[in-house]
């Protein structure tokens, strides 16, 4: 399986009921699929876990987190998708057709993906408004070409010494509002442990791995 | 042929049709693509809305993330996370 594989099917997953004519028109969807739909993101959320811990991902020569990406193509598609819909919706009222009646109302929908981002995934939802203020319209990745090499104590050893660590936020290319590296030392070890970024181990080996060279 | 392929179906006579529609690993990627355009665009782009096979979907990725979890780095079964 590639990654681009699992993420694009994990971020379609994740706003499937946007996607979905049983969860509108008023109608309540059946409870075994919304249980259907959350079992899976919560295995896709299981899966970039145990990703995160076994790989990391080189980006340009940073080393960032796995959930750098998986956020990023979570915002870009759900953009990708709310800028489809309205230059649909825009054409549907210049254009009046026999088609017009089978597509889907606009508003409804982009309100059910923003409902998602924000009820779920509120970090995201900034980077999505900003990627639907310039009209994205790729739904696939745009970004650079992503390195995935195995997590080991020599390649995090390596990039200690470099003086780097890994990163939450793609310097050149960034999707959080505030500057999420810019966190303390003393502050790390509670972010790491409060699971807000469960892909984030390689600051803390970092960090151990300078006290051992010292220590040596 | 990947999903999101425009293409029509030509026969000589009136004909009654019988096949089946499926998902495939190395297509996964356009398959959600045009879900979404399916969805968006209605029918004015396809004939059939198939929410039932969105199942197979959820599977797939449940299916695909057990398969991680129990694999080690080169894909084979004999490392399982505790």
């Amino acid at each position: 399986m590639e990654i681009f594989d699992l993420l694009y099917l994990g971020a379609f997953v994740i706003l499937s009921s946007a996607f979905d004519h049983r969860f509108y028109d008023g109608q309540k969807p059946p409870s075994s699929l919304s249980k259907e739909i959350s079992y899976a993101v919560r295995r896709f959320n299981t899966l970039i876990h145990v990703f995160s811990r076994r790989f990391i991902i080189d980006l340009e020569g940073e080393v960032v987190s796995p959930w750098y990406v998986v956020n990023r193509i979570l915002g870009e598609f759900a953009a990708a998708s709310v800028v489809l819909a309205n230059a649909i919706h825009a054409l549907d009222e210049i254009e009046s057709n026999d088609n017009v009646q089978y597509r889907v109302i606009t508003n409804p929908c982009v309100r059910h993906i923003e409902g998602i981002l924000q009820m779920s995934y509120p970090d995201v939802f900034p980077y999505y408004s900003r990627c639907v203020a310039r009209g994205h319209k790729d739904f696939l990745w745009t970004g650079p070409h992503v390195n995935i090499c195995l997590r080991s104590e020599g390649i995090t050893t390596v990039v200690a010494l470099t003086g780097k660590s890994e990163m939450i936020d793609l310097p050149s290319h960034r999707i959080y509002t505030e500057d999420v590296d810019l966190i303390q030392p003393n502050q790390t070890e509670d972010v790491s442990q409060s699971g807000k970024r469960p892909g984030d181990t390689l600051i803390l080996e970092d960090e151990k791995a300078r006290k051992r060279s010292r220590q040596s | 042929m990947p999903g999101g392929s425009p293409h029509w179906v030509l026969s000589t006579s009136n004909a009654i049709c019988v096949g089946r529609h499926f998902y495939a690993k190395s297509t996964i990627q356009s398959s959600v693509v045009a879900n979404v355009h399916s969805f968006l665009m209605g029918g004015s782009l396809t004939n059939q809305d198939l929410p039932e096979t969105r199942t197979l979907l959820y599977q797939l990725l449940v299916f695909w993330s057990i398969r991680f979890d129990k694999t080690d780095v080169d894909g084979k079964f004999d490392f399982i996370v505790p």
